[in-house]
This record gives structure tokens, C-alpha cells and sequence, in this order.
């Protein structure tokens, strides 16, 4: 069956979650909204979702455009709300939160706050809403980003916004794992080339090994697409 | 039991320039819009806008000229409509100064101030975000060891925009967890109400989010969230809320889009965005 990345992505986010956690998804994150409701339905049922909206295992028909909105409430099972999940995740019962950034270095130091100066930005960037305290206190970050070039792969970030407990990193060309305090090459998506994501990361590139992912198969392009008929996976790459 | 019913003239009017507010909902959703607009049209100033997640409700103050200071964790109108450009030129032109927490660190600030306490530990924060918003360590007198506290944060005024009121302020909000609500209404000195209904008494105690003695006044707002959503009632009008990213390019379009939008008055708001006929029913 064909395939594209916006297919790819969201399938290999949802392999990176294991049974029995939960797993947190919060604002401006469609793709991980994705890979986590069909983590729930195809390979991971035993998984808990908690959406920033405090819907429980939400299980939508659609999925709204903004992972925000509180319609997901009404498909869930039980509601919750952010600042539970947030205590929840102090006390050090979250598993999973997947986040996203405008710079990552090889530390995982992740920046979404400012490009350039915090008092006098070049961009002023959203802010990290719960990035900071997620990434200190959930035992793993499953970082993702549809854009995989220098200005997002940097050697230093202008600004720490969060840091901290970075396991994964998503991209359309690679998953980078961390290894002994770096971010290192752990797979590369099918048909990409090393000399691609070399040239594309602002930092020395390393690897564990040049394995290259699993390619999708039928049944999971299949319950991505019936779960998300109307390609909400596809907003982030736009 | 006297009537805490006012119109949204009134309510606006006892917000004063320079105040801290807090603002009920996130990003697109459940959000006090009309009050918004009509803190625009009174040309409020200076004010500080407290929020975990803002989107429209801070971008338009920022766009407006209304707003100095922007607590927050992120100010977005999520990928799906890009970034809050008022918001993002006011930063960089350094009319609105960002004080950037994290929605962790505003629920902790808030929480100390609905506790009555001066601050708050707080669990690990590893971020530059601690030195914008002075987070700092004190040692914990039972273990010896460091913890992180934040300061009390207390507004002047929470507006909260809920599904039903009774005229005397108690307010109910529906289906979704209202713990936000229900905090910066513990947190805040003052709290304005309103509200997509007003009844004259709310018929189940059981349903009441926040009790008519925390609350001021009270003003109908039917649609009070539009162009943002308002579970169940409706959900986010994309037409419009595209007109408005469009207008909010530029200081000078964005300008035409509240002329148009905006200084218009209340009432003929609706009537452009093609409500007023459901207004009425």
C-alpha cells in the first residue's frame, strides 16, 4: 500500500509507546493526538490517554483540527483536567508526554520561546505551555518535528525552554534516541539517505546503528486512515 | 436578593487601565470574547491578562493596544491556524512585554493565591523559564532539601464566560472539567460572569461551578465566545476566525478588521457575522 510521511509519521510516533503507560498529549499537537489514538486502538490498548482537554481515552469519530478543543471530552470515557495531569506528572505517575519545538540541540534542550534575544526577539514563538515541567518530571519525552534542517537542529538553542528526559526524536528523515547524555541516529525512514540528515543537522551527527524503520504495514495504514478520515495528520506539514 | 445583572458596558467599566485579569478558557474555546471586545471599545490600557494557554482573547488585546503584559504559558492559535500574529509583533516591537511561565507554573501561582497563602512549592522546573518569572529555591525545613516555590498570583478581576447564570451570580459551566474556572475564580479578588443564559434561578445546586458570593455582576452574553467555541452550543466559526488571521497580518489590517468588527458595537458584530437572527431567538 502507498504511503507518504504524514502516513509515516504519526505510525512510527505510535510504535515508540508501550503497554500500560499513560500517556499525555497536549496543546498544538495533531500528530501525536494521531499516533496515540491509534497506538489505543492497534497495538497499545492497554495505554491511557489523557488529552489536555481532560478527555480520557477519547475515541472521536473526527478529530478536531485543534488539540485544544474540548470536544474531545465528549467521546472519552471519564474527564480529567490539565492541572491533575500535571500534578500527576510531578508526583511521577505520567509516562509519556509527546512535545514539540521550534530548536532541539544534540543535549535535547529544546527551545519554543523566542529566535534570538528573550527581551528583544527576532520571532517571538508560542511558549511551551507545560514543556518545561513535563520535561523534568515525566519519565519519557517523545519529541517530534515535521521539519528536520539546521534552523530547527542547532548546535545551541537561543533559549531553554525545557529540558530533560528526551528519549525519542521523530522527523521525517530519522529517530534520533538519546545514548549516554546525546542525541544519537537510532533508525532512518525508509529510502533516506545518510548524507540527508547530515546535511540537515546543525550538530555532529552520530550514530547507533543505520537500521532502516519498519515501512507501514496495511493494517496500520488502514486504522490511520478510518481514524483520521479527514488528514488532521496532515495540518503540521502545511 | 438583589439582582447582580448589568450590562457588558458596565462590567467593561469596572475594569480600570493597568489591572491584572484573568480570562476563563484556552486557545479557541470557552473564552470571554464579548467582554473582549468591549474592553477594546472602552480602549482599556495597560492592562496584564493572566492565562495558561491564551489564543484569540490575548491576540486581540495585544493587537488592539489594549495590553502591557502577558502572563501565559503559550499564546497560540494552535497549528492548524498558525501563530497569534498581533501577539508575536507586539512582542517584537516590545509593546507587550511576555512573561513566560508554564501553564504548570500559572496553575501553581493561582492555586497559592485561591489557598490564601504567599507562595508555593513547586515540583522541578529545569528551564530558562525560572529567571523570566523568578522562581526561586528555598531549603524545605522538614527534609533539609531545595525545592522550587513561585510567588501568589492574584488578579483583580476573573471574567468567566459559563453556559448558565442566575441573576443573583451563581454560574454553571457544562460537560467539561471547570477546574480553571473554578480556580481563578478562587484566585481573584473580583469575578465577572458571562454567560450564554441567564435564568432566573438555576434549578440544581448540584450544577453550580461558582457560587453567586464570589461573584460581582452578571451580564448575558449569548455567543459571549464567538468566534471561539462553546461546547455544546457551537463550535468554532472557521469562516470568520479565518477573516480575522487574515486581518491580523498587519497593524494597519488588522486596524480595518476591528473598525469592522469591533468599534461597530455589540450588536451589529452579530449582525456581520451573521448571528443576529439566532441572538434574538
Amino acid at each position: 500500500m502507498k504511503y507518504s510521511i504524514e502516513d509515516l509519521m504519526p505510525i512510527v510516533m505510535a510504535r515508540l509507546i508501550r503497554d500500560n503507560e499513560k500517556v499525555f498529549v497536549g496543546i498544538s499537537s495533531p500528530l501525536a493526538l494521531i499516533a496515540a489514538l491509534l497506538a489505543k486502538k492497534l497495538i497499545r490498548p492497554s495505554i491511557t490517554l489523557i488529552s489536555v482537554t481532560g478527555a480520557i481515552d477519547p475515541d472521536p469519530e473526527i478529530p478536531p483540527k485543534t488539540t485544544s478543543d474540548n470536544i474531545l471530552c465528549f467521546s472519552s470515557i471519564a474527564t480529567y483536567h490539565f492541572a491533575e495531569a500535571f500534578d500527576l506528572c510531578v508526583r511521577g505517575e505520567l509516562d509519556v508526554v509527546f512535545l514539540r519545538g521550534a530548536q532541539i540541540d544534540k543535549f535535547g534542550n529544546v527551545n519554543i520561546s523566542v529566535i534570538g534575544s528573550y527581551d528583544k526577539p527576532k520571532v517571538r514563538l508560542p511558549g511551551g505551555a507545560t514543556l518545561a515541567m513535563f520535561m523534568s518530571n515525566a519519565k519519557r519525552i517523545i519529541y517530534w518535528t515535521t521539519r528536520h534542517d539546521k534552523r530547527n537542529f542547532v548546535d545551541k538553542v537561543d533559549f531553554i525552554t525545557g529540558t530533560g528526559n528526551v528519549e525519542y526524536v521523530v522527523t521525517p528523515l530519522c529517530i534520533f534516541k538519546m545514548d549516554d547524555g546525546r542525541l544519537k541516529v537510532w533508525r532512518l525512514m525508509p529510502n533516506v539517505d545518510v548524507d540527508e540528515i547530515i546535511e540537515n543537522t546543525g550538530f555532529k551527527v552520530e550514530f547507533i546503528n543505520r537500521e532502516v524503520i519498519e515501512e507501514p504495514n496495511e493494517t496500520e495504514l488502514r486504522v490511520l486512515r478510518e481514524i483520521d478520515p479527514h488528514g488532521v495528520r496532515r495540518i503540521e506539514f502545511k | 436578593m438583589s439582582s447582580k445583572v448589568c450590562s457588558i458596558e458596565e462590567a467593561a467599566d469596572l475594569i480600570s487601565n493597568g489591572m491584572v485579569i484573568a480570562l476563563s478558557g484556552e486557545v479557541l474555546h470557552r473564552i470571554p470574547m464579548d467582554f473582549v471586545r468591549e474592553l477594546i471599545r472602552q480602549g482599556k490600557r495597560q492592562l496584564t491578562v493572566v492565562k495558561t494557554v491564551s489564543g484569540l482573547d490575548v491576540d486581540m488585546l495585544a493587537g488592539s493596544g489594549c495590553l502591557s503584559n502577558a502572563i501565559f504559558g503559550a499564546v497560540t492559535l494552535e497549528p492548524a491556524y498558525g501563530l497569534a500574529r498581533n501577539f508575536r509583533r507586539a512582542v517584537e516591537k516590545c509593546r507587550v512585554n511576555a512573561i513566560e511561565h508554564t501553564c504548570y507554573t500559572v496553575i501553581m501561582s493561582l492555586r497559592a493565591a485561591a489557598y490564601g497563602i504567599p507562595f508555593i512549592p513547586i515540583g522541578r522546573i529545569n528551564s530558562d523559564i525560572t529567571k523570566i518569572i523568578d522562581v526561586r529555591e528555598v531549603i524545605d525545613p522538614y527534609s533539609r532539601e531545595k525545592v522550587q516555590v513561585v510567588r501568589a498570583l492574584k488578579p483583580e478581576y476573573a471574567i468567566i464566560h459559563a453556559h448558565i447564570a442566575d441573576n443573583r451570580g451563581n454560574a454553571v459551566i457544562e460537560g467539561i472539567p471547570p477546574y480553571y474556572e473554578k480556580l481563578i475564580s478562587e484566585a481573584s479578588s473580583n469575578v465577572i460572569i458571562t454567560t450564554e443564559k441567564l435564568v432566573d434561578k438555576i434549578g440544581d445546586q448540584f450544577k453550580v461551578t461558582i457560587p453567586y458570593f464570589r461573584v460581582n455582576v452578571v451580564v448575558k452574553s449569548p455567543f459571549g465566545a464567538h468566534p471561539a467555541s462553546m461546547h455544546p452550543l457551537y463550535q468554532v466559526d472557521e469562516e470568520h476566525l479565518k477573516l480575522y488571521i487574515e486581518h491580523s497580518r498587519s497593524d494597519e489590517s488588522f486596524n480595518e478588521y476591528l473598525r469592522k468588527y469591533v468599534f461597530c458595537g455589540r450588536l451589529e458584530y452579530y449582525k456581520r457575522v451573521g448571528l443576529l437572527e439566532k441572538l434574538i431567538c
